[in-house]
């Protein structure tokens, strides 16, 4: 059985498989391509994007659409087909965006974030949490220092309410306000 | 209505494990984005999704119409567009209505079509229906890109909606050579509730391009695969 190159995927003989029931029109391997790599898609490449549960359903159901109207275009090489979905993931936030018209920055953000992985190998695992890493960084230092500290300590380390309110001079209570402040803030520069 | 302080006891309870803590909807959606192991699972039907693949291997096909109730078909495909496409406007033909022109029933769409007099540009009610469907439109455009990042030229679709019928739908011209487009579009207007007022044999043309159409804006440059 040859490997994936990211271990955390599904084993490539076993990819070739259910690519291979699909393109000869059997509708049931949707169900584990879906159960393989849908939620990963989600949490890991759509909901960064689009923060929204409705849009980013839809976006989901989208891309998984358009792999199933190109599946016969698709060749499985070294390459697990995660990375496949991936770019068209990509591909329907930006259109989510264009579409709303509420955010061409955004938009062009994500498309430059797609034509960068276009010709780039394949994204690791790891990669891929160094870009989210670095869109979350980017609107973090669009807030207000004690804004972004607060949630720096709180979401991104882990720290207890006490420590950080320690750490912040403050008390329980005004910390947990901080933070309510700090999360609704962060939301209106998020996605940078 | 709650207070800041409320609020802020809601979240730290939530951080602090509490699942069934109610959140803001923006404070969830930054949660789902700093703490995505913690994100609920998206609800996706699959069976919705695989009725709405139109090409390929998985496409789904549609059974015929009963003969007495041709337009009964658009009940489940009109359902199934709601539910995937998320055209929410979309409106089903009332059940129990009955047509309000009387048309032999054996071939429907061959009757459509010996009776349908020369097509014309859009009137005012049926211009209606095409602008309320702009951004269906640029969908079709938009996922018909992924396929080729070039996209453009003009398509020009020939439809006739009589009471009762099923819309026929013909493409005279398509320069963009995209099937993907023309199935997309065609399919647009086959499901559209078309009111009576939009009766007769139309015909329009959609120039494609990076600016077009309206609604959208210049098509996704990346090829998937």
């Amino acid at each position: 059985m040859s490997a994936n190159a990211t271990t955390d995927l599904v084993p490539l003989d076993e990819e070739r498989k259910v690519v291979a029931r699909l393109q000869a029109g059997d509708r049931s391997a949707f169900a584990t391509l879906y159960g393989w790599y849908g939620d990963r898609l989600f949490r890991q490449v759509i909901w960064p994007r689009l923060p929204n549960r409705e849009a980013a359903e839809d976006c989901l159901r989208d891309t998984f659409r358009t792999a199933l109207e190109k599946i016969s275009s698709f060749t499985l090489t070294d390459r697990s087909i995660f990375f496949w979905l991936r770019r068209i993931a990509l591909n329907k936030a930006m259109d989510a965006h264009r579409l709303r018209q509420r955010d061409q920055r955004l938009a062009d953000s994500v498309k430059a974030e797609s034509e960068l992985t276009t010709n780039e190998p394949d994204p690791t695992h790891a990669m891929e949490r160094e870009q989210l890493r670095r869109m979350i960084d980017t609107s973090l230092t669009l807030l207000n220092e004690r804004y972004a500290t607060a949630l720096r300590l709180r979401l991104l380390e882990d720290k207890s309410r006490e420590e950080c309110a320690e750490l912040l001079d403050v008390t329980l209570g005004t910390f947990d306000v901080l933070l309510h402040r700090a999360v609704k803030a962060f939301r209106k520069v998020y996605p940078p | 209505m709650k207070t800041e302080e409320q609020h802020a006891a809601a979240l730290a309870a939530w951080l602090d494990g509490d699942e069934d803590s109610l959140l803001e909807p923006d404070v969830a959606e930054v949660l789902g984005v700093l703490r995505p192991e913690r994100l609920a699972p998206p609800q996706l039907d699959l069976d919705a999704v695989l009725a709405d693949v139109r090409v390929g291997p998985l496409a789904s096909t549609v059974a015929p119409a009963p003969a007495n109730r041709p337009w009964r078909w658009l009940v489940p495909l009109a359902a199934a567009a709601v539910l995937v496409l998320g055209l929410r406007s979309l409106e089903l033909p009332v059940a129990d209505s009955a047509p309000a022109v009387a048309v032999a029933t054996d071939e429907p769409t061959a009757t459509a079509k010996a009776s349908a007099p020369t097509p014309r540009p859009p009137n005012d009610a049926v211009r209606r229906e095409l602008e309320a469907r702009e951004l269906d439109i640029a969908r079709c455009f938009l996922d018909a890109s992924s396929d080729d990042a070039a996209l453009s030229g003009a398509i020009t679709l020939t439809w006739t909606v009589i009471p009762g019928q099923p819309v026929d739908v013909t493409t005279p011209q398509n320069a963009t050579g995209s099937a993907l487009l023309n199935d997309c579009m065609s399919d647009l207007m086959r499901h559209t509730p078309w009111p009576d007022d939009t009766t007769g044999t139309w015909t329009e043309l959609w120039s494609m391009g990076p600016a077009l159409p309206r609604g959208a804006e210049a098509a996704p440059a990346v090829d998937a695969n």
